[in-house]
């Protein structure tokens, strides 16, 4: 398996071939006092999660086709040995790997590509790898979640939502829907329509004619007034959990746009990072808070959930108001319309509202006290995507960093960031591009942070730069 | 703050960097580089540059086909359509290169492109006839060159995919405009193409 991996120095760093991200510097980013930080590897291609095995292994998903789906580059998982070692543990090949979670000698890994994201798991020492589920819908905009695993020894994963805003529109096809044209969202329950449908230009057609679509509906299939959908287990926006040989599994949500991180606290209680709505398309909303959820059926005993809770996709933002609401009228595109009639009970407030387009991915709760602040979440950033998917000036630098949340108060501060707000390339430093996920080391000493790397975003488009992701690691002194 | 070009494309601060610096001295605890020492990332770039040389043929080709079509059209609209695109198509021959020059390399079968890319459009014509089955008029040229420009819209979007491999947005820079370029060019030809190859079926008329 192909792998060409050296080591350097330091001063390496400071004159990178990448001409988009030419140097790494830790001088370049802010930790509290006491703190150090390191690179511990550079070059990545699109990273998109990690996992930290008892014995202090590290292992780092290279999502392969992500955000946007070009340049693919090879979808694998990295091993990085505690003496030092790095080695291709696997290699996917229906799709990308995302989220992964290390338990028991085993490594189970969400990964996204054709029309079903697939949970699987690795056994670490024979290799041997074993496909859990391989049915839930997808195909479209967002991610798998997770998966993580409770102190309850079950396995809890999620899936975001095909269509960006609530209803499948031409934007899609500047990533996953252009290979899945006939993806659209399935509700975790039935939902009757209000028969709004969004009217967009087909690019599909021979010109880029109009055409209209309703929710859960492929591109081009408008919905009617009153009309039942019914609600499938296997729905997308859900979140479940089952036992750890991938039985008995059980839908506890709903509803969840992009629930990409997913953390459990010593309490075990189960968090969920969730994405706001875009300001931007024809059904534009703006507005909308970033969140963290607490996802409460999954204190319930296995088995117990008669109905999964709803957490507000496509119709309710994170501060409980409706899209369709006037202070949600977007600056860029066109007004969001209801589409639920009589939708399910919402399920917020979320534990934790962030700005608009931070992004915030996966996360990890602090579970020792060499580290500090045990207790805490520390949840990625990964950071906006103004102007593209938000015109306000104020949204260009949110993100890039990782947060220290209090689920209990619903406070947070930063935790780890540039010296400036945006990303490291804004202003030519060696600092942070877009944190995707951190997870503490096996010792509790340590928190691993992993920087997806280098992307451009204009007002039209975005594009991403491989061999840019970085491995930072941040040590109590 | 930001540096964006007319694209909105963020242009890099720091010039294009040398590739044949001495390798720093290895360290124990050091970062561990993916594919970003010297002798690898060499490598990535002569089959960056074998790439272009396809490209190349391929644009010098298409060019050539484009010239050839402006003195068959009558149709003053569309033989101003047609010379425009042969003038992005010149333009588009010296954009490869300039990407063999940012990546320091040449293009060494230089001399030979010219003959090499005649053969392949005699080639590429020859094929494309027979799949028209004997149908007559000049329409038949813009349907080449439909098909002939979509060959080398798929070489720069492959090349394209090279900068965002390798983190040079150099490359996209100047691959994206390209691309877009063609797209358009491709459109006006299926424009064309379309009006012209029903009045020369259907009514046996040249246009």
């Amino acid at each position: 398996m192909y792998l060409n991996a050296t080591k350097g120095t330091t001063e390496d760093l400071k004159h990178l071939p990448t001409t988009v991200r030419p140097q790494i510097n830790p001088d370049d980013v802010l930790v509290p006092e006491g703190y150090k930080v390191e690179v511990i590897i550079a070059g990545l291609s699109f990273p998109t999660g990690m996992a930290v095995a008892d014995d202090g292994t590290v292992f780092v998903n290279e999502g392969g086709s992500t955000w946007p789906t070009r340049p693919a580059s090879i979808p694998r998982t990295l091993r990085l040995n505690p003496n030092g070692k790095l080695d291709v543990f696997a290699v996917e090949t229906l799709g990308g790997p995302r989220g992964m979670a290390y338990h028991n000698g085993y490594l189970y890994v969400s990964v996204k590509g054709g029309y079903h994201t697939r949970i699987l798991r690795h056994h670490v020492r024979t290799g041997k790898k074993e496909i859990l589920f391989d049915q839930i819908p997808d195909g479209g905009w967002h991610e798998p979640g997770g998966p993580v695993i409770g102190p309850d020894g079950y396995l809890y994963f999620a899936q975001g939502s095909v269509a960006q805003q609530g209803v499948v529109l031409p934007q899609g096809f500047t990533v996953d829907m252009a290979k899945h044209p006939l993806a659209h969202d399935v509700p975790g329950e039935d939902v009757t329509l209000t028969g709004n449908n969004v009217w967009s230009r087909n690019p599909l057609m021979p010109f880029p004619y109009l055409t209209e679509t309703g929710p859960f509906k492929p591109l081009g299939v408008p919905a009617k007034k009153g009309e039942v959908i019914k609600g499938q287990f296997w729905c997308n926006t859900g979140l479940w959990r089952s036992k750890l040989d991938g039985t008995e599994p059980e839908l506890l949500a709903w509803g969840l746009r992009n629930p990409y991180g997913l953390a459990i606290n010593e309490e075990g209680k189960l968090y969920a990072s969730d994405n706001d709505m875009e300001e931007q398309s024809e059904r534009a909303v703006a507005n909308d808070p970033d969140r963290i959820w607490h996802i409460k059926n999954a204190q319930k005993p296995p088995g117990s959930v008669g109905r999964p809770d709803w957490y507000g996709y496509p119709d309710i933002c994170a501060d409980g108001i409706p899209v369709w609401d006037k202070s949600k009228y977007p600056l860029k595109g066109k007004a969001a319309e209801p589409m639920l009639q009589n939708p399910p009970p919402w399920a917020g407030p979320p534990v934790y509202l962030e700005n608009p387009h931070s992004c915030m991915t996966m996360m990890d709760f602090c579970k020792s006290d060499v580290f500090g602040h045990r207790g805490k979440l520390f949840a990625c950033e990964w950071g906006t995507l103004a102007p593209l998917n938000s015109p306000r000036p104020k949204a260009l630098d949110n993100g890039f960093k990782v947060m220290k949340v209090d689920v209990n108060t619903g406070e947070g501060e930063p935790f780890f960031m540039n010296k400036r707000p945006g990303p490291a390339s804004y202003y030519g430093s060696g600092g942070i591009e877009r944190p995707v996920d951190c997870k503490f080391s096996a010792d509790g000493k340590s928190l691993y942070v992993l920087d997806f790397g280098y992307v451009t975003v204009t007002g039209g488009f975005m594009l991403s730069y491989a061999h840019t992701g970085v491995l930072w690691k941040i040590t109590k002194e | 703050m930001n540096n964006y070009d007319s694209w909105g494309l963020y242009r890099s601060q720091v010039n294009f960097p040398s590739y044949k610096t001495e390798k720093a001295q290895l360290s124990k605890d050091g970062p561990i580089l993916i594919d970003l020492d010297p002798k690898t990332w060499e490598q990535h770039l002569d089959r960056i540059g074998q790439w272009l040389g396809n490209t190349l043929m391929a644009q010098i080709s298409y060019h050539q086909l484009a010239q050839d079509t402006v003195s068959k059209i009558q149709e003053p609209h569309i033989r101003q359509a047609i010379t425009d695109i042969t003038f992005h198509a010149a333009n588009h021959i010296r954009a490869v290169e300039e990407l063999f020059s940012l990546i320091d390399r040449h293009p060494y079968f230089f001399s030979q492109y010219g003959g090499h890319a005649s053969a392949m459009l005699k080639e590429t014509i020859s094929g494309l006839k027979g799949m028209l089955g004997g149908a007559q008029g000049d329409w038949q040229m813009l349907h080449q060159l439909l098909l002939t420009n979509m060959n080398t819209l798929g070489a720069f979007a492959v090349t394209e995919q090279f900068g965002l491999l390798l983190g040079l947005s150099e490359i996209t820079q100047i691959t994206l405009p390209i691309i877009h370029q063609k797209q358009t060019d491709q459109l006006v030809i299926n424009e064309y193409m379309l009006e012209m190859a029903s009045i020369s079926i259907v009514y046996q008329q040249n246009i």
